[in-house]
């Protein structure tokens, strides 16, 4: 689903990040790890076009991104680290304008169980300006449920959310990936991560510096069989802090 | 599209509906209608006495040399249109779009094609200004024979229009564009300074020709065509063919690929990032303008504390300020030392011409100066919470607070007055006591009447309670002023201008102490209550509501 060859970025002369080679298949949840400034939310700006790849190439659904945005785009849903709604749409017209961008507007007839689930349907005709940070959280996961996305990316969604609202999103990720979707999640929570994800990858200074299942993690690091995924996380970011 | 027409028709009407569910916000609105309009009558009233004064064979209304400089100033708007739609800013979009708009497979080039309107309606209005200025610049002259109608507007619409969308189609293809720029300032400077030696050297015919020189009005031809409307006979087809132009410039803008989000992304973040400051006022944008510099990020600071009480806030602010030197420092001075020199330039010349050179770069700098003692103001007000507690007299931290642009302003009229003073001018007592003793002292009690105000609209993110203080702080002040002139007028009446001085500066001296009392009672007011604290309010006595301040 989605294909990351030889991906770096850099600000400058600075390298946010360098030669980042991952992948994001049908049917799998990715977790993307790594401490402040590891280079996440760049490799996931990248991979929703916001950013323009220094070098490397990014594939989605077959299509070259920086080719060919708009085909790449249709498969694509996204969360960002702080999503700011448009002050002057309603909830509503929001899944509304997103659902017209992707030409799904027959999806719509879900709008009304994706915001239940949400908490969101009492306050449907709200304005964005009016929705507390956690709302606004909330709406941006709503657009991105709405439309026949295959691809999902998430960069910190859980931030800002109620525990039921976590839990809810949680179980929507894991219908979609039951459905065959392919999700890339950036988060700090790693224990949800050990729970959620299928596999992770840890990225530090803008370098990929492991990728695998939790058990693969294990024996790379040949640590514990009670390590939890933040020690293996501490042990090699701090491991890499050391090194340099 | 249709996504991108939705987008746009629920904007416009749930602002509407919001604008008119809540009567406060059409305010600012009609007092800005209003202002417009009072100034465009006021204008076109005196613009309409002073023209009978202007008769055909006056010098400076020579029909040929208006026409020059109009057409000069066109090929200025030209390098200004180009100038702000080559700036960082020019692609900046608004956080929902980074978010909802650019991850979705709407193609960039519509994402562009929904700024049109919004670009439409800014170069309508850029070219109504420029128009504007042009009139306001040129009818000192007279005036003569220029057509300022709607085809000179529909044709300078177009010619800004057309530089605007190339601009914009150099912007969306070169991201880093500070060296273009650069380069463009300085073409604009070399050009003016060009037609300004073919003027002394060749007089009007020297600059006609340069003007009509092939390559620029080639450069230049939308502006060309304009300028021809303006000046020329027949005006009916050349806003035709400024059309004409204007819609082929938007071929460039649909003709690139170019990825243009990355650098919206970044100015658009930083563009936010000023917004949410101004809503702090003034002083919230200069902090957040200083913190972008990278001369101030990358430098560290080392700051021994100094002082107790007032003294220590004072130094607090002082090492702030010094962040940001050159405004607060150095430019004051420097300004000072200008000023003098100037003043003892025309030391010698008609009488009272040295006085004149001096009081109206005092009369701007005063302007300036409670500019930023307002600035002051708010900062204060946001951190009322904070300084509020400690165990120090409620009027000591007004004047602490209010101690950099004291500072600044001390440095300013010191800086005239030694000048003057050391160059020999004439007149150096009464320019000393002014500039040394009766200027600060005014100033100082103005920005203490700022501050009491400021404690009666604290909330600096409400423009309306903002537009209130500034109302209420004119109306406040003029019984001030009356005072001060019921004072000072019978001396100087009478003759003796230093007299004059003198008991206004004792006057100015009283105010000052009557405002730091008066602000320290409605800071301590404010503090107990919780509440804004109004001017007239002070009058009355709050015994119970001062008791509850932590003793100094």
């Amino acid at each position: 689903m989605l294909q990351v060859i030889n991906l770096s970025k850099s600000f400058g002369n600075k390298p946010a990040v360098e030669n980042l080679t991952f992948s994001v298949n049908a049917g799998e949840i990715v977790g993307l790890l790594g401490p402040n400034g590891a280079g996440k939310t760049t490799t996931i700006r990248c991979v929703t076009s916001l950013l323009q790849p220094s070098e490397g190439h990014i594939l989605l659904n077959g299509h070259e991104i920086t080719e060919n945005p708009v085909a790449a785009k249709r498969a694509l849903a996204f969360v960002p680290e702080v999503p700011n709604p448009y002050e002057m749409l309603t909830v509503m017209e929001h899944l509304r304008f997103v659902a017209a961008a992707y030409g799904t507007e027959e999806e719509m007839v879900h709008a009304e169980q994706i915001l239940t689930r949400l908490d969101l349907w009492e306050r449907r005709n709200d304005l964005g300006a009016t929705l507390s940070k956690g709302m606004r959280q909330k709406l941006a996961c709503a657009c991105a449920f709405v439309h026949r996305a295959e691809f999902f990316c998430f960069d910190e969604p859980l931030i800002g959310l109620d525990p039921k609202g976590m839990r809810e999103l949680k179980s929507m990720m894991l219908e979609r990936k039951a459905q065959g979707n392919a999700i890339l999640i950036s988060t700090h929570m790693l224990d949800t991560a050990e729970r959620l994800c299928d596999r992770v990858i840890i990225l530090n200074r803008g370098k990929l510096i492991v990728e695998g299942t939790v058990q693969e993690l294990h024996e790379k690091l040949s640590s514990g069989a009670d390590a939890s995924l933040e020690d293996m996380f501490l042990q090699l970011t701090e491991e890499v802090v050391a090194e340099a | 599209m249709r996504a991108i027409t939705l987008l746009t028709w629920w904007r416009i009407r749930n602002s509407l509906r919001t604008t008119m569910s809540d009567p406060r916000k059409l305010f600012g609105v009609i007092v800005l209608i209003l202002w417009l309009g009072a100034s465009l009558f006021l204008f076109n009233f005196a613009s309409s006495k002073g023209s009978h004064g202007a008769t055909p064979g006056d010098p400076v209304g020579d029909p040929l040399l208006i026409q020059c400089l109009a057409k000069i100033s066109f090929i200025v708007l030209a390098f200004v249109t180009l100038d702000i739609n080559l700036s960082e800013y020019v692609l900046a979009y608004k956080m929902p779009d980074l978010d909802y708009l650019f991850p979705s497979p709407i193609s960039r080039k519509v994402v562009i094609a929904a700024r049109i309107p919004a670009m439409v309606l800014m170069t309508a209005l850029s070219s109504g200004f420029g128009m504007f200025i042009l009139r306001v610049l040129l009818t000192p002259l007279g005036m003569p024979d220029l057509r300022m109608d709607l085809s000179t507007w529909a044709a300078l619409f177009c010619a800004v229009g057309v530089y605007k969308n190339i601009g914009t189609s150099i912007s969306l293809r070169v991201p880093e564009r500070k060296r273009l720029r650069g380069g463009f300032g300085i073409i604009c400077v070399v050009l003016i300074g060009l037609f300004a030696l073919l003027y002394f050297r060749g007089g009007l015919a020297g600059l006609q020709s340069g003007i009509q020189n092939p390559i620029l009005r080639a450069i230049f031809y939308p502006f060309v065509l304009a300028s021809d409307t303006l000046a020329g006979p027949r005006p009916t087809l050349i806003p035709l063919g400024c059309f004409g132009l204007w819609l082929v410039s938007f071929v460039p803008l649909f003709t690139t690929n170019a990825n243009f989000y990355e650098q919206s992304l970044v100015s658009s973040e930083q563009l936010a990032v000023m917004r949410t400051a101004a809503k702090g006022g003034w002083s919230g944008l200069a902090a957040s303008k200083a913190a972008k510099s990278k001369k101030v990020r990358t430098r560290s600071y080392t700051i021994p504390p100094f002082g107790k009480g007032a003294g220590a806030i004072f130094w607090a602010h002082l090492c702030a300020a010094a962040k940001r030197s050159t405004v607060n420092f150095i430019i004051p001075p420097v300004v000072g030392v200008l000023t003098g020199l100037m003043g003892v330039f025309f030391t010698d010349s008609a009488d009272g011409l040295a006085a004149t050179v001096i009081f109206i770069p005092v009369m701007y700098a005063s302007m300036f100066f409670l500019n930023a003692g307002k600035s002051a103001c708010d900062s204060a007000m946001r951190r009322r919470e904070i300084i509020g507690p400690l165990p120090v007299k409620s009027w000591k931290v007004a004047l602490a607070n209010l101690g950099v642009p004291l500072f600044s302003m001390a440095l300013f009229s010191f800086a005239i007055a030694a000048t003057y003073g050391l160059g020999g001018g004439h007149n150096l007592a009464k320019i000393c006591i002014g500039l040394g003793l009766v200027f600060p002292l005014r100033l100082a009690g103005r920005m203490m009447l700022q501050y009491i105000v400021a404690l009666g609209f604290p909330d600096t993110a409400d423009k309306m309670q903002q537009l209130m203080a500034q109302l209420f702080y004119y109306v406040t002040s003029l019984p001030f002023l009356f005072l001060e002139l019921a004072f000072t007028l019978p001396a100087y009446i009478f003759g003796s201008v230093g007299f004059a001085l003198v008991v206004n500066a004792i006057y100015q001296l009283g105010m000052l102490a009557l405002m730091l009392y008066l602000a320290g009672i409605a800071s301590d007011r404010s503090l107990a209550s919780g509440e804004p604290v109004r001017f007239w309010s002070l009058t009355k006595r709050e015994k119970a509501a001062e008791r509850i301040r932590p003793a100094a």
